[in-house]
């Protein structure tokens, strides 16, 4: 019985293992039949755009399995009759093509396809809606920025009336909307880009449409160009840049925008209705007074293109607009009765920003200077844009940003050298005439220069550099009391005048050079007159500028620079007559002024550790100390200042100096590298807090 | 034991046969229209050699398949690999469903079920149960 069973289960185990070659040799014959009907090459063969489902037939665009489309001459689609389809049109799949045909055949082999069309399919495939979407997100952010400047903008135009004498071009303040119909394309894409891209487009309301906000992803020589830029390059820029940043890459851009955004005004929330009627309603209200104000000075041709711009309002929602116009005007009369409570809020809130805009006229060295007031204003605007941009460039991912930085880089590299050169110029200068003090001026003057010059807009090392000027001022007491004297007197003077006389007295070899860095240090000194300075920058402006400050350089060229500097800054300080006149206690060194430095450290720290609560360091030469040691703006700008605190901060060089005491290679000797190797560790802690308290 | 098991085998199908018949006042005539209308449909299918899916689902699977591998970036792709990679996928699929429809009958069903397939692809190992 068993063995009967085992032969009956063995046929059927049998059968199942027959019928399963069976079934492989089938499918190894089909394969094998599937293999020679595909194996040659299809050169000719139409291509599917996976983004679309859609192949080019030459009865025109088909869907892979489904209808066909024809286009019309105008671009519009209909779906034609003839259709195999299975599955419905897809909304999102309408694709622009200019193809028609007579037959349709299957996609087999008879498909004659364009090559030109072939050559045109990108390889990556755009969709309309995307690029939509980028378009509209980059004009919302162009505006937002465009807005905050434009408060600052109310505020300059204010004082800044008199200056105002524009082409009829500037004169345009028409912004786009945001989803700005078809019709509109032609006004939105073209005339609002020649006045912003024009060198002589003035005040902080130029237009920009969302297209040319994608500009500084590349290291196109526009960007460079100040004259002469031209409608059409700004144009095919549109067209390269919207179509390659994706989604993804803007995403990042998105959250840095949304964080500074949210950090620059921490108390409001972004989306609130008042906030956001007030904006629109400042804003609106601009246009008004600049329209006032430049009545004085206008031809009758920028009245009418003022007027012309005019009826394009402000980039509002399309449906909200009658609405919010009604608040507007309820908002600007109200304002008008309460005067200057409104705007107080206004200018305060863009205080910060203004130091940013100031030192961003680096750019100006490359315009020809023939006219200042003209170039001026137009320097300022296109400083605006260029602000702008640059901060439109972090909207876009750094992976997408790689050749900007780069240019920009490159450009601090010739400044930087540059400054250098004069640097060495005027230290060589100074050994040559130890004694006097003028020439110790102009090294003072080209520290600042060199600080305030390769320093970004409204980044920390301006502030930093501002700060630093109080120890300076402590530091060398008597003589640099006359120092600042002159330099607040010649600075007066440069504010006044046009920067190009500026530096005149330091070099004129070096002219484009000189005025693109006084203007922003004139700048600054404008801001902050001799006694400001004397009693050190505030600290409202200490704590408030930072937060606004993110279109700052890479952190690693600011770190070079600011090595750089340190090490010239260094070498100054030991050359410096003050410095060598100060008697040295070891006669060892080769260096006589950098023992002096160290030994007049030595005394200040001597003193220090035997006194630790003493208040009248301030006007001694410890204060030259803290400024080799890059003391924070918090510490240095108390007044008294914290002793227990500095005591901490240099609690490395005490360090050092007890190790030279010991008679380890004295760190002076070795620059400042060394001494930072030397004590490294708790330098280091030092700078970390130092920069934490300049991000806070 | 070993008879009862070889007994018991052939009557699954015969059961399940038996069942329609059994269970409804039903007239014959419609369960044997049935049975010959799903048999006629299995020997036509068997003849063709068309493509049994649907061209536009399959491209967009491919599609999302495709999407996979090139980071969200949608190729361009010929018309003849597209059908080329889908004669295949539907090879592949019948050969696939003719293994596990043998180990359904074997198994003395003749509903496949998912573990038939799941035990196709086992024994054919990695490579030609494709993972």
């Amino acid at each position: 019985m068993e063995v009967q069973a085992l032969q009956g289960e063995c046929p059927k185990e049998d059968t199942l293992v027959l019928k399963l070659r069976e079934t492989r040799r089938r499918f190894q014959r089909r394969m094998q039949q599937l293999i020679a009907k595909y194996e040659h090459p299809f050169e000719d063969d139409p291509l599917v755009h996976m983004s679309t489902l859609t192949y080019k037939t030459p009865k025109g665009l088909r869907f892979w399995g489904g209808r066909l489309i024809t286009e019309t001459n105008q671009g519009q689609i209909q779906d034609a009759l003839g259709n195999q389809g299975d599955e419905p049109l897809h909304p999102h799949s309408r694709v622009w093509g200019t193809d028609s045909g007579s037959s349709d055949t299957e996609v087999a082999a008879s498909d004659q396809e364009d090559p030109s069309a072939c050559a045109l399919a990108p390889a990556v495939p755009q969709s309309p809606l995307k690029d939509d979407l980028r378009r509209k997100y980059l004009t919302q952010v162009d505006i937002l920025l465009l807005g905050v400047e434009d408060f600052e903008g109310i505020e300059k135009g204010v004082r800044k009336d008199t200056t105002r004498t524009l082409g009829p071009s500037t004169a345009s303040p028409a912004i786009p909307a945001p989803g700005s119909s078809s019709d509109d394309s032609t006004e939105s894409l073209g005339s609002p880009v020649q006045p912003a891209s024009s060198s002589t487009a003035g005040g902080p309301l130029y237009p920009c449409p969302a297209d040319l906000t994608v500009v500084p992803r590349s290291n196109s020589p526009w960007f460079l160009e100040t004259s002469s830029y031209s409608c059409l390059s700004s144009q095919s820029f549109k067209a390269a840049d919207v179509c390659n940043a994706t989604i993804s890459d803007l995403y990042a851009g998105m959250l840095h925008s949304m964080s500074r955004l949210l950090s620059m005004k921490p108390a409001c929330v972004i989306s609130t209705k008042t906030f956001t009627m007030r904006h629109w309603g400042s804003r609106r209200r601009r246009p008004h007074r600049s329209w006032a104000q430049m009545n004085r000075t206008f031809s009758i041709g920028a009245r009418h293109s003022r007027r012309h711009a005019k009826r394009r309002p402000y980039p509002e929602p399309q449906g909200e607009r009658q609405t919010l116009r009604d608040c507007k005007n309820f908002l600007h009369k109200a304002r008008h009765k309460k005067g200057v409570k409104l705007e107080k809020p206004l200018l305060e809130e863009n205080k910060p920003q203004l130091p940013e805009l100031d030192p961003s006229r680096k750019e100006l060295p490359v315009v020809p200077r023939k006219s200042s007031s003209l170039t001026y204003l137009g320097n300022s605007a296109r400083l605006d844009r260029e602000k702008r941009l640059m901060t439109l460039k972090w909207l876009i991912s750094p992976v997408k940003m790689v050749s900007q930085p780069r240019m920009l880089q490159g450009h601090a590299e010739t400044r930087y050298s540059e400054i250098e050169t004069r640097f060495n110029r005027l230290h060589r200068e100074c050994c040559l005439s130890p004694r006097k003090h003028p020439r110790a001026a102009g090294c003072l003057d080209a520290l600042d220069v060199y600080r305030s010059g390769c320093v970004s807009p409204g980044s920390p090392q301006a502030l930093e550099a501002h700060r630093l000027r109080f120890p300076f001022s402590r530091a060398y007491p008597k003589s640099l009391s006359e120092t600042f004297e002159h330099l607040d007197k010649r600075w007066v003077k440069v504010s006044r005048c046009p920067p190009k006389d500026s530096l005149a007295s330091c070099s004129q070899s070096h002219l484009p050079q000189n005025t693109c860095i006084s203007a922003p240090t004139s700048n600054l000194f404008q801001g902050h007159n001799a006694g400001a300075l004397r009693k050190a920058a505030s600290p409202s402006q200490a704590i408030s500028a930072p937060g606004t400050d993110p279109l700052s350089r890479p952190k690693s060229s600011y770190a070079e620079i600011k090595a750089r500097f340190d090490q010239l800054h260094q070498r100054i300080l030991q050359m410096s007559p003050q410095q060598a006149k100060v008697p040295s206690h070891v006669g060892m060194c080769g260096n006589k002024a950098s023992m002096g430095v160290w030994c007049q450290t030595g005394d200040s720290f001597r003193k220090l550790n035997l006194d630790p609560g003493f208040q009248g360091l301030t006007r001694s030469p410890w204060g030259s100390v803290t400024v080799e040691a890059h003391v924070s703006a918090g510490t240095a700008m108390k007044d008294p200042p914290d002793p227990a605190k500095r005591r901490r901060l240099w609690e490395p060089m005490v360090c050092g100096l007890q190790t030279w005491r010991t008679g380890h290679p004295i760190p002076a000797q070795l620059g400042r590298k060394s001494y930072a190797s030397v004590c490294r560790p708790a330098q280091e802690k030092e700078e970390h807090n130092l920069q934490d308290k300049r991000e806070k | 034991m070993g008879p009862r098991r070889s007994r018991r085998k052939p009557e699954t199908p015969r059961r399940r046969t038996e069942s329609p018949s059994g269970e409804t006042s039903r007239p014959r005539t419609s369960g044997r229209a049935r049975r010959l209308r799903w048999l006629r449909e299995i020997r036509e299918l068997q003849k063709s050699t068309d493509l049994l899916l649907r061209k536009a689902p399959f491209s967009r699977v491919v599609r999302e398949i495709c999407a996979k591998f090139t980071r969200g970036v949608d190729f361009n792709w010929q018309a003849q690999a597209l059908l080329a990679l889908q004669e295949a996928a539907e090879a592949f699929l019948v050969h696939l469903f003719e293994d596990a429809y043998l180990l359904t009958l074997h198994a003395g069903r003749v509903t496949l079920f998912p573990k038939d397939v799941q035990l196709a692809r086992r024994i054919r190992g990695i490579e030609e149960g494709l993972g």
